[in-house]
């Protein structure tokens, strides 16, 4: 019941995003820029570390930017629609899902305009690219559940990156943390993985807890 | 005493204890302020 | 006299921290006599995890019963925490600068504290940007709840997985209180459960205060 009702969410909220297809192109028109103003203004070469940070600041920025819209596209009077057809666990599961998606395709676009502008200082691809992709989930699922909350005060975007930002501190530090073990001159060891296992384990503490508290935020 | 820098703990000490006497006198000050609208409304 | 003893308890647990905190003997370590703060300055978390505690379980409630006593409750808890959360900053400054050198390090601890800080003051405005009194109580709490978890993941985890911290005794990773010899203990222990009633105290009275206040104001939403 409740894999179907996500997956009829899921494909209309994909059907709608093909129709206006603008969100993902906005969002990487963010990116490309993003990262272009940094080609332009560090002007050539820096370090390792800085460089691995700088991309997890454009990428936490440009995921904020496109998560902020998940509840507001659509009218309250269409929520309330959807609130008599199915189950707001659905919901939220589902957004999730979207958003996860959305996600892994942003963070490979910018990624990859990140590697041509900015040149290469991944050692170890497998690690970099498992934290590309844990990262990404990770700040999926915390910024859904974000924007959730403040979809539902007076002022959600502003909102939406003072709530956002203390409590997406743990997973960015952890994300940072194991990235630079996978850069060049970074001192690679097996813990990498342990960090790895570590960032599973807070996008299952975030899922559950989204599945736990959204039907409180649904309620009028 | 001077190498062990004990007047570090006592100047903690003493901001702690500051600290909660001035939150103990806003939380006077508010508690005042309610009795004497309890007060007005009893007249 | 039934719920008070645990007030008095307090007192008596703090009086006895702050005289024999003066007077055990310490381990001779590179800290010398300022090893004494561990009986003040980590009080101070501990105080506010205990009351920050106390608003987590009274955001459940608001969900569950959705009542104002109860979000009233949450609120003025995570206040009380916030007062001893910036006392645990001052003081660690107040420390780090005369043991380090400078106020503030690149420290999970000390990253931890800013963080719930900003946690809490985010929480705030949340609040004053909702209009609606049930609606502010309900989105907060869920709020409040999100938070509270990840912060606990957040200053419970993250010191024991970095390696680098500067603060004194974390080596075996037991954030804070790793060299201390068992005389301490005896004292430390009192002393932090001292700490944690004291703020529950406060938090007791700045909720009733509040709810009195508050229905005083709006006779109707009870």
């Amino acid at each position: 019941m409740l894999v179907k009702e996500i997956k009829l969410l899921l494909i209309k909220d994909l059907k709608l995003e093909l129709k206006q297809s603008y969100t993902i192109n906005s969002i990487l028109l963010y990116a490309f820029s993003t990262v272009f103003i940094s080609y332009l203004s560090l002007n050539g070469t820096i370090d390792a570390g800085t460089w691995n940070a700088l991309f997890w600041i454009i990428l936490l920025f440009t995921s904020i930017n496109a998560v902020v819209k998940s509840f507001v596209q659509e009218s309250p009077a269409r929520h309330l629609y959807y609130y008599t057809l199915t189950s707001p666990q659905a919901v939220i599961l589902s957004k999730i899902i979207y958003n996860s998606l959305l996600m892994l395709i942003i963070t490979t676009l910018s990624f990859a305009f990140y590697l041509f502008y900015l040149e290469n200082h991944v050692a170890n691809w497998g690690l970099y690219l498992v934290t590309l992709i844990a990262g990404s989930l990770g700040f999926a699922s915390l910024l859904t559940m974000v924007s959730a909350i403040s979809s539902r005060s007076n002022n959600n975007f502003g909102l939406m990156a003072i709530l956002s930002f203390p409590i997406i501190l743990p997973m960015l530090m952890t994300i940072i943390k194991v990235s630079k073990m996978a850069l060049i001159g970074g001192n690679y060891s097996a813990s990498a993985w342990n960090y790895i296992g570590v960032l599973a384990l807070l996008n299952l503490i975030v899922i559950i807890m989204a599945y736990l508290l959204f039907p409180y935020l649904w309620r009028d | 005493m001077e190498e062990g820098k004990l007047f570090v703990v006592i100047a903690v000490l003493s901001i702690i204890v500051i600290g909660l006497g001035v939150y103990l006198f806003f939380l006077d000050k508010r508690i005042t302020a309610l009795k004497k609208r309890f007060d007005q409304e009893k007249l | 006299m039934k719920g008070i003893w645990w007030k008095f308890l307090s007192i008596i647990l703090l009086v006895y921290a702050v005289i024999a905190g003066f007077t055990v003997d310490v381990p001779d370590t590179n800290i010398g006599q300022t090893m004494r703060n561990v009986f003040y300055h980590v009080g101070m978390w501990f105080a506010m995890l205990a009351i920050l505690t106390r608003s987590f379980i009274a955001s459940i409630k608001t969900l569950n019963k959705s009542k104002l006593e109860d979000d009233i409750d949450a609120e003025q808890s995570a206040r009380v925490g916030i007062m001893f959360g910036i006392l645990g900053i001052v003081t660690g400054m107040i420390w780090a600068s005369f043991t380090w050198g400078k106020p503030w390090a690149n420290d999970p601890h000390l990253n931890g504290a800013a963080v719930s800080l900003m946690i809490y003051f985010a929480y705030f405005i949340l609040r004053s940007s909702i209009d609606d009194e049930h609606k502010k109580a309900r989105i907060s709490a869920v709020y409040n709840i999100f938070a509270f978890v990840l912060l606990v993941v957040l200053v419970g985890v993250m010191p024991r997985l970095s390696e680098n911290t500067l603060h004194p005794g974390s080596k075996d990773g037991n954030p804070a209180f790793g060299d201390m010899d068992s005389t301490m203990r005896y004292v430390f222990y009192p002393a932090l459960v001292g700490w944690m009633l004291l703020s529950l105290w406060i938090g007791q009275i700045k909720v009733t205060l509040r709810k009195l206040e508050f229905f005083n104001e709006n006779k109707d939403l009870r």
